[in-house]
């Protein structure tokens, strides 16, 4: 390589990277609600090559308000508790039958908690489930009816 | 003209150094900042109410300017073999450098392997969290949703500049440097690596550059194993000369070649 030619690469490198610094960083913080929501990119082919998480199976889970052994929850207030010695994310999905509710359970591999309500979708059986991620050990999940003395009913599903 | 400018390429071996050394502790110098408030808007966008401790939410280091530090050190090694060939005598050197070539490139492998691995399920992870809506992707914005992207546009320019000042001071040396292919394409995957992190982090809305920081993350690591598997297979022709010439025992013998001329040229 002569030297005109090594000043030449020298300066289309500078240039190339004072233009990606330049050029970058416009799209801004961006919404996690628009991300979750793209099905094609490269996050969506990421996604497909990741596959889902797997589901909580029903005996990992402690269910004190469990109406039989299929995994039919009745609570006006429920704590459930979730065991997984596997060191990936599960999912607990949880298909609303009876009434609102609101799930409050602890984020996967942090110290946060989060909140979120759920209720049955005539339309949409499959419409408004509850996937709460779980990550390795004891995760609570607590279950509350919400409407005065409410009772509610909430399926595990399992597959 | 032809003769060795020793300063010179002190300098650069000492600026190629530096970078090693900054690509290593970057992430002492990245993430660590609050970034409570994020997640907390993020939350909102997703419609969920978060409960706990969010202060102690913080941004977090990234991966691939640390994973540089390999490409980097098998420069930094090559130059350095350069450099101890002005003071180490060329036939002890050329036997010394068959072995340590050998044992290092053998380590490089196992480490960057190692790394990959991490890098690679750590992306698996990030993506089913991200998906997994919406108690998975507020761990996800918790643990990785706002990236340091100005801190390590400021890393990366540094990284950048400290390089391209090594490779003057590499051709105020020697102009002949020019001439060695391996050492040229050494310092472009170097060079390269930079760019491709430096766009990988500016092209992406700021929740998953961590994302897209592992994927650089990976194809660094990558690519130091592959050079290193060159400097293995370079290394295998000088061992068995140094085997054949009676085990290094006979330094008046002929030096076989050395693995840092054969890398450089």
């Amino acid at each position: 390589m002569s030297l005109k030619v090594a000043i030449v690469v020298g300066v289309v490198i500078a240039v190339l990277f004072v233009g990606v610094l330049a050029l970058g960083g416009s799209d801004g913080e961006g919404s996690a609600a628009e991300q979750t929501e793209q099905d094609g990119g490269i996050f969506g082919r990421l996604r497909d090559r990741a596959g889902d998480p797997s589901l909580v199976a029903l005996d990992a889970v402690n269910q004190p308000c469990a109406e039989n052994t299929t995994g039919l929850l009745e609570f006006s207030g429920c704590t459930l508790t979730v065991t997984s010695d596997d060191p990936g994310i599960r999912i607990l999905k949880l298909s609303p039958v009876i009434g609102a509710f609101r799930v409050e359970a602890p984020a996967p591999e942090g110290d946060v908690e989060v909140e979120d309500e759920f209720a049955p979708d005539v339309n949409d059986p499959d419409g408004d489930d509850a996937s709460v991620a779980v990550g390795e050990g004891v995760t609570e999940v607590d279950l509350t009816c919400l409407g005065f003395n409410a009772i509610c009913q909430a399926q595990i599903v399992t597959s | 003209m032809n003769e060795l400018r020793k300063p010179f390429l002190l300098v650069a071996i000492v600026l190629i150094a530096l970078v090693v050394l900054v690509e290593l502790g970057s992430s002492l110098i990245l993430g660590g900042a609050p970034a409570g408030d994020a997640l907390q808007d993020q939350a909102t966008s997703l419609g969920v109410e978060l409960g706990g401790d969010v202060g102690n939410v913080e941004q977090p280091p990234g991966r691939a300017i640390t994973y540089m530090a390999m490409v980097d050190g098998i420069l930094l090694y090559t130059v350095l073999l350069i450099g101890l060939s002005l003071i180490i005598p060329e036939k002890v050197q050329a036997r010394a450098q068959g072995v340590t070539t050998l044992i290092g490139s053998i380590i490089l492998i196992i480490v960057g392997i190692i790394l990959l691995i991490i890098a690679f399920i750590e992306l698996l992870v990030m993506v089913s969290l991200l998906f997994a809506v919406p108690f998975g992707t507020i761990a996800y914005l918790a643990l990785w949703g706002s990236f340091p992207r100005g801190d390590a546009a400021v890393l990366l320019s540094l990284l950048m500049f400290l390089k391209l000042a090594a490779c003057v001071f590499l051709v105020l040396a020697q102009q002949r440097f020019l001439a060695m292919k391996g050492l040229v394409l050494l310092i472009l995957t170097s060079l390269v690596c930079n760019i491709l992190i430096a766009f990988l982090h500016g092209f992406v809305p700021i929740i998953v550059v961590s994302i897209v920081d592992d994927i650089a993350a990976i194809i660094i690591a990558i690519i130091a194993i592959v050079w290193a598997i060159v400097l293995l297979v370079l290394s295998i022709p000088a061992i068995i000369a140094m085997l054949r010439l009676g085990a290094g025992t006979d330094l008046q013998a002929p030096a076989p070649a050395a693995v840092g001329e054969k890398l450089a040229s």
